[in-house]
C-alpha cells in the first residue's frame, strides 16, 4: 500500500464523491444550516468532529465485534446507536473542556445525529472493503481518512453555498422561487460543476 | 343511537379522513416540510426506484408510528429518542433483509439508503410529534398517510427525472412487477433526453423547479382569493353606497 | 427511593425494547437467510448464465476457485442435460486508478463468447470506452491467436485507458491460459513437443524477418526453459505457423501449430528436421528435400544465422546484441534492451555502426502514449553517427514522456557502454 491511496481516499471523497452534492447525504443540514457562513463553518466543523471519531469506532466496532460474531446484519443498529451515543459524549466532553467551543458547536453537535452523511460514510466505508483491500488497520487509517476528506468536502460545499445564499438574499428573486427553491437549484448548478471532476481518479 | 352521537361519529370519520389525507398536500413532508430530502434526492433517478423507496418508507413509518404509539405511556421521557431510534431501525433492519430476500434487484439499486431510512427526518419526527401523542389506530393512519405522501412525492420527482434523463417510464426493473421489464412510456427517442437529470445535479433541479412551481400556483391561487375577495368587498361597499343612497333619496321624497 | 426506582423502570424499558428488538432482526434474518444467500449467488452467476444460451444455474462442484492468478474463479457451464457448454471465468485487476471485475466466456472450441466488465471503479469513462469500442472486437475470436488490436489508440487517450485496458488482457490471458487445459490448444501442444515441462510463454522481441516473434517458454516456477521463434510461411494462401525453439547453446527443434486449417503435408514436412533436434546451432546446415521442406529450411537458416551472431548480455538493461555482418565485415551492431517507461516495460532496438556510433534506435514494443514516444525517434535522430549522447532539453521537453526518455536514454548509453567495454576490443 502506497502513500498516493490517503492522497486518492482525501481527493476522492472531498471532490469527486462529494457528500451533499453526488452522494446525497446530509441534504438537510446543507440547506437548514447554510444561511449564515459562521454557521455553516461552525457546523461543517462539529460534522468533521463526529464523522471522523464514527468512522473510527464504527469500523472497529464492525471487524472486531460484529464480524467475529457473525452478526453483521444488525451493523445499521449498532451503527446508529454508537453514532448516538458518540454525539452524547462529544457534546459532554466539549461542554467540559471548553466553554467557548462549546458555545460556537454545541448547538450543532446536537443536529448531527440525524445527519445522514455521518451513518452514511460509516456504512460505506464497510461496504468499500478496505479491510480486504489493504489489511485491517491500513484499511481503519483509509477509513478515517476517507471520512477526514467525505467531512472536508462537506465543510467546502457548506462554504461555498452559505456564501452564495448570502448574496442571493440581496438579489431580485422571482416570488415562487425565493428560499429553498433557489438553494435547490443553485445546489443543483454546484452539483453541475462538481460532475465535472468526475474521471480524475477512479 | 342519539342525533347528537351520530354527528360526533361522522365528525370523527371525518377527522380520520382529514388526517390520512393531510399527508398527500397540505402538509407533504418532501414538498411542505422538506422532511427526507436526501432519499428524495438519492433514489428518484427512476420512478420505480422511487415507488421502492416510497413503500419501503411507509412500511417503517406505519409500524415504527404503531409501536411508538403502543408503547408511549411506558417509555420515559428522558430515553424517549433513543428508544424510537431503536424501533426505527429494527424496522429499518428488517426492511432491508426483507427486499434483499425478494427483491434483490431493488435492495442493490437503493444499496446505502436503505440503512439510511433510520435518519430519515420523516419517520424520527412523526414518531416524536404525533404518535408519542395519540392513539394506535390514529398513529397508524398517520404513518401511512403520511408515508403514501411521501411516496408520491418521490413518484413525481422520479417522473420528471426519468423522462427527461431517457424519454421513458421503465417498469420492472427493480420490483417484482414483471416477468420482463417494460416500459409505461416510451418516446422511443434518445434525442431529447438529458443524462443529468437522472444524475446528482438533476434531483436538485428538478426538486427545486417543482417546489417552485407549486409556489408559483399556490401565489396565483392566494392572488385570485385576494383579488376575489377585493372584489366582494368593493361589491359589499358598492352595496351599501346604493343602499345609503337610496335611503337618502327615499328620504329626501319623503321630505318633499 | 423513587429515584431509583425510575431509573430501574427505564433500564428495564430499553432493556425490554433493546431484547425485542434483537429477537425481531433475528428473526428475520434466520427467516430469510437462505433466500437472500441464493439471491446474492444468482446476481454474481447471472451474468454467466446470460453469456451462455441454454445454460442452467451451475452447482457448487462446477465452481473453482483459482489462486496466484487474476482470474479467480472458473465455471464450467452445462445445458439442462449436464453437457458442457463451455467456460465462464471471473478474474480481478486492481490498479492505482481502481479495481475491475472481468468476466471472460470461452466455448468448447475454443472461441471467446464474450468479454464482459460486470464491475469497475476505474475511470467511468475509459471503462465505457473499452465497453462501447474495445472488447466487442474480442468476441468470437479463438483464444490461441488472440488479437487485441488497436493497444495504441485506446492507450493514445491516456495512460490510465491503457492501464485499464492493460487489466482486461491480462485477465483475458490468464483466462485462455487456463482454458488451454481443458480444451485442445494447438500452441500449447507445439510447446509441449519441445519443452515438455512448459507451463506459460510471454512475447519476449518481436521481428519483421522470416520469423516474426520470439516468445519466453517457461515452467511452473517461471525458469525459462527456452527461446522459441515463430515462424509464419505461406502455402497456397494458408498460413502455417512453424516454432522453432533453442536453448543458449542448442537448437532444440521445430514444429507446427497444428490448427484445423493447417494442411496435413504441412504438418508432416516438419518430420525432415527431425535429425537436428538438440544440436549444437553453431554451423548447423538444413539438408532437406520437398518444396515445402526447402521453404522451411530457409527461413530456419536465417534463424539459426541470427542466433549464432547474437550474443546474450542480460546487464545494464540490455538482453543481447546482434553482431550483423556485410558478408565477412562487421557492418553493425543490434542491440535489444528493455526498461521501464511511464506506462510498462519499452522494449527498444537500438543499431550502432561497425564503429559503435550511433545509427538509430526504434520501440520494438511500447506500452506507451504515441504522442509522447514518436517524437523522440526524432529528437535521438539528431545524435546519428555520435559515439556518445548528453541528455538534454529536446527529449526533456517530451517527457510526459520523462520516463520514455529515460529509457531510451538509459538504454543507448549502456549500449555505447558495452561497445566500449566489449566489442571494441575485438
Amino acid at each position: 500500500m502506497s502513500w498516493t491511496v490517503f492522497f486518492v481516499a482525501i481527493f476522492s471523497s472531498m471532490l469527486i464523491n462529494n457528500v451533499v452534492l453526488m452522494k446525497f447525504l446530509g441534504v438537510c443540514p446543507f440547506l437548514g444550516v447554510s444561511k449564515k457562513t459562521n454557521s455553516a463553518l461552525g457546523m461543517s466543523a462539529a460534522v468533521m468532529f463526529v464523522m471522523v471519531i464514527a468512522a473510527f469506532v464504527s469500523y472497529l466496532l464492525y471487524y472486531l465485534v460484529l464480524v467475529p460474531l457473525e452478526i453483521e446484519y444488525v451493523q445499521t443498529i449498532s451503527f446508529i446507536l454508537i453514532i448516538a451515543s458518540l454525539v452524547q459524549l462529544v457534546e459532554m466532553i466539549i461542554k467540559k473542556v471548553s466553554k467557548k467551543l462549546y458555545k460556537s458547536l454545541g448547538v450543532y453537535i446536537a443536529l448531527i445525529t440525524t445527519n445522514c452523511a455521518i451513518l452514511g460514510i460509516a456504512v460505506e466505508n464497510i461496504t468499500s472493503d478496505f479491510a480486504g483491500q489493504y489489511g485491517l488497520f491500513p484499511g481503519l487509517a483509509v477509513a478515517v481518512t476517507t471520512a477526514f476528506g467525505a467531512a472536508l468536502g462537506f465543510g467546502l460545499v457548506m462554504f461555498a453555498f452559505s456564501s452564495i445564499r448570502e448574496r442571493l438574499e440581496g438579489s431580485n428573486v422571482p416570488e415562487a422561487w425565493k428560499g429553498v427553491p433557489v438553494s435547490l437549484i443553485t445546489a443543483g448548478i454546484m452539483a453541475l460543476a462538481f460532475a465535472g471532476l468526475g474521471g480524475i481518479v477512479g | 343511537m342519539s342525533d347528537v352521537a351520530k354527528t360526533k361519529n361522522v365528525k370523527k370519520e371525518m377527522s380520520r379522513l382529514a388526517n390520512f389525507t393531510k399527508g398527500f398536500f397540505k402538509e407533504n413532508p418532501v414538498f411542505v416540510f422538506l422532511l427526507g430530502l436526501c432519499p428524495a434526492l438519492a433514489v428518484t433517478g427512476t420512478v420505480e426506484a422511487s415507488l421502492g423507496m416510497g413503500i419501503l418508507v411507509i412500511f417503517v413509518l406505519t409500524s415504527s408510528n404503531v409501536v411508538v404509539s403502543l408503547i408511549r405511556k411506558w417509555i420515559p421521557h428522558q430515553i424517549r429518542v433513543p428508544s424510537y431510534i431503536v424501533i426505527i431501525s429494527t424496522f429499518v433492519t428488517i426492511v432491508g433483509l426483507l427486499t434483499e430476500a425478494y427483491a434483490y434487484a431493488l435492495h442493490g439499486e437503493l444499496g446505502i439508503f436503505i440503512p439510511l431510512i433510520v435518519v430519515n427526518c420523516l419517520i424520527l419526527g412523526r414518531a416524536e410529534s404525533y404518535a408519542s401523542k395519540n392513539k394506535v389506530h390514529d398513529a397508524a393512519i398517520d404513518g401511512f398517510g403520511m408515508g403514501l405522501g411521501f411516496l408520491g412525492a418521490l413518484v413525481v420527482i422520479g417522473f420528471f427525472r426519468e423522462f427527461l434523463s431517457t424519454g421513458a417510464i421503465a417498469y420492472g426493473v427493480y420490483l417484482p412487477l414483471a416477468e420482463t421489464p417494460g416500459s409505461i412510456i416510451n418516446i422511443d427517442s434518445y434525442v431529447f433526453s438529458m443524462d443529468a437529470f437522472g444524475q446528482a445535479p438533476g434531483g436538485f433541479l428538478v426538486i427545486g423547479l417543482l417546489l417552485g412551481i407549486f409556489n408559483f400556483v399556490a401565489i396565483l391561487k392566494r392572488n385570485k382569493k385576494e383579488r376575489e375577495r377585493q372584489r366582494m368587498i368593493e361589491e359589499k361597499k358598492r352595496q351599501a353606497l346604493e343602499r345609503k343612497r337610496q335611503k337618502a333619496k327615499e328620504k329626501a321624497g319623503a321630505n318633499a | 427511593m423513587d429515584n431509583l426506582l425510575s431509573k430501574l423502570k427505564t433500564a428495564a424499558v430499553l432493556l425490554i425494547i433493546g431484547a425485542v428488538s434483537g429477537l425481531a432482526i433475528f428473526g428475520t434474518h434466520t427467516l430469510t437467510e437462505d433466500r437472500r444467500e441464493e439471491n446474492r449467488r444468482m446476481a454474481q452467476l447471472a451474468i454467466y448464465l446470460d453469456m451462455f444460451d441454454g445454460a442452467v444455474t451451475p452447482s457448487d462442484d462446477d465452481i473453482v476457485a483459482i489462486e496466484d492468478s487474476s482470474v479467480k474463479e472458473m465455471v464450467t457451464m452445462r445445458d439442462s442435460s449436464g453437457n458442457i457448454l463451455g467456460y465462464a471465468f471471473r478474474g480481478e485487476g486492481r490498479i492505482s486508478h481502481g479495481d475491475i471485475t472481468v468476466i471472460v466466456g470461452i466455448d468448447l472450441d475454443g472461441n471467446i463468447i464474450d468479454v464482459q466488465i460486470a464491475d469497475s471503479t476505474q475511470t467511468p469513462s475509459y471503462v465505457q470506452a473499452l465497453r462501447d469500442h474495445y472488447l466487442p472486437r474480442l468476441r468470437s475470436q479463438s483464444i490461441v491467436a488472440m488479437d487485441y488490436g488497436f493497444t495504441d489508440e485506446l492507450a493514445g487517450t491516456s495512460a490510465s485507458a491503457g492501464m485499464s485496458f492493460g487489466n482486461v488482457r491480462r485477465i483475458i490471458e490468464d483466462a485462455r491460459f487456463i482454458a488451454a487445459d481443458f480444451l485442445s490448444d494447438p500452441v500449447m501442444e507445439a510447446y509441449e513437443r519441445l519443452a515438455p515441462d512448459v507451463a506459460s510463454f510471454d512475447t519476449f522481441v518481436v521481428f519483421d524477418r522470416a520469423f516474426t516473434e520470439e516468445q519466453l517458454i517457461k515452467d511452473d516456477d517461471g525458469n525459462i526453459l527456452a527461446y522459441a521463434y515463430l515462424m509464419p510461411l505461406e502455402f497456397d494462401g494458408e498460413t502455417v505457423t512453424y516454432v522453432a525453439a533453442y536453448t543458449e547453446t542448442e537448437f532444440i527443434g521445430i514444429t507446427v501449430f497444428a490448427f484445423d486449417d493447417v494442411p496435413q503435408d504441412a504438418i508432416d514436412a516438419v518430420e525432415a528436421f527431425e535429425g537436428y533436434w538438440n544440436s549444437d546451432f553453431n554451423g548447423l546446415t538444413f539438408d532437406v528435400d520437398g518444396e515445402i521442406e526447402n521453404t522451411i529450411a530457409t527461413a530456419l537458416t536465417e534463424l539459426n544465422t541470427f542466433v549464432e551472431n547474437r550474443t546474450w548480455i542480460n546487464a545494464n538493461d540490455l538482453d543481447y546484441v546482434e553482431t550483423r555482418y556485410d558478408g565477412d565485415d562487421v557492418s553493425g551492431y543490434w542491440f535489444i534492451g528493455r526498461k521501464m517507461g511511464y506506462n510498462g516495460v519499452n522494449v527498444l532496438e537500438v543499431l550502432l555502426d561497425e564503429n559503435g556510433a550511433f545509427d538509430h534506435f526504434a520501440y520494438n514494443q511500447s506500452p506507451d502514449t504515441p504522442d509522447f514516444r514518436n517524437p523522440l525517434i526524432d529528437a535521438f535522430g539528431a545524435y546519428s553517427g555520435q559515439t556518445e549522447i548528453t541528455q538534454n532539453e529536446a527529449e526533456d521537453a517530451w517527457s510526459g514522456a520523462t520516463f520514455t526518455g529515460e529509457s531510451v536514454y538509459a538504454i543507448i548509453s549502456a549500449a555505447f557502454q558495452y561497445f566500449a567495454d566489449t566489442l571494441g576490443d575485438e
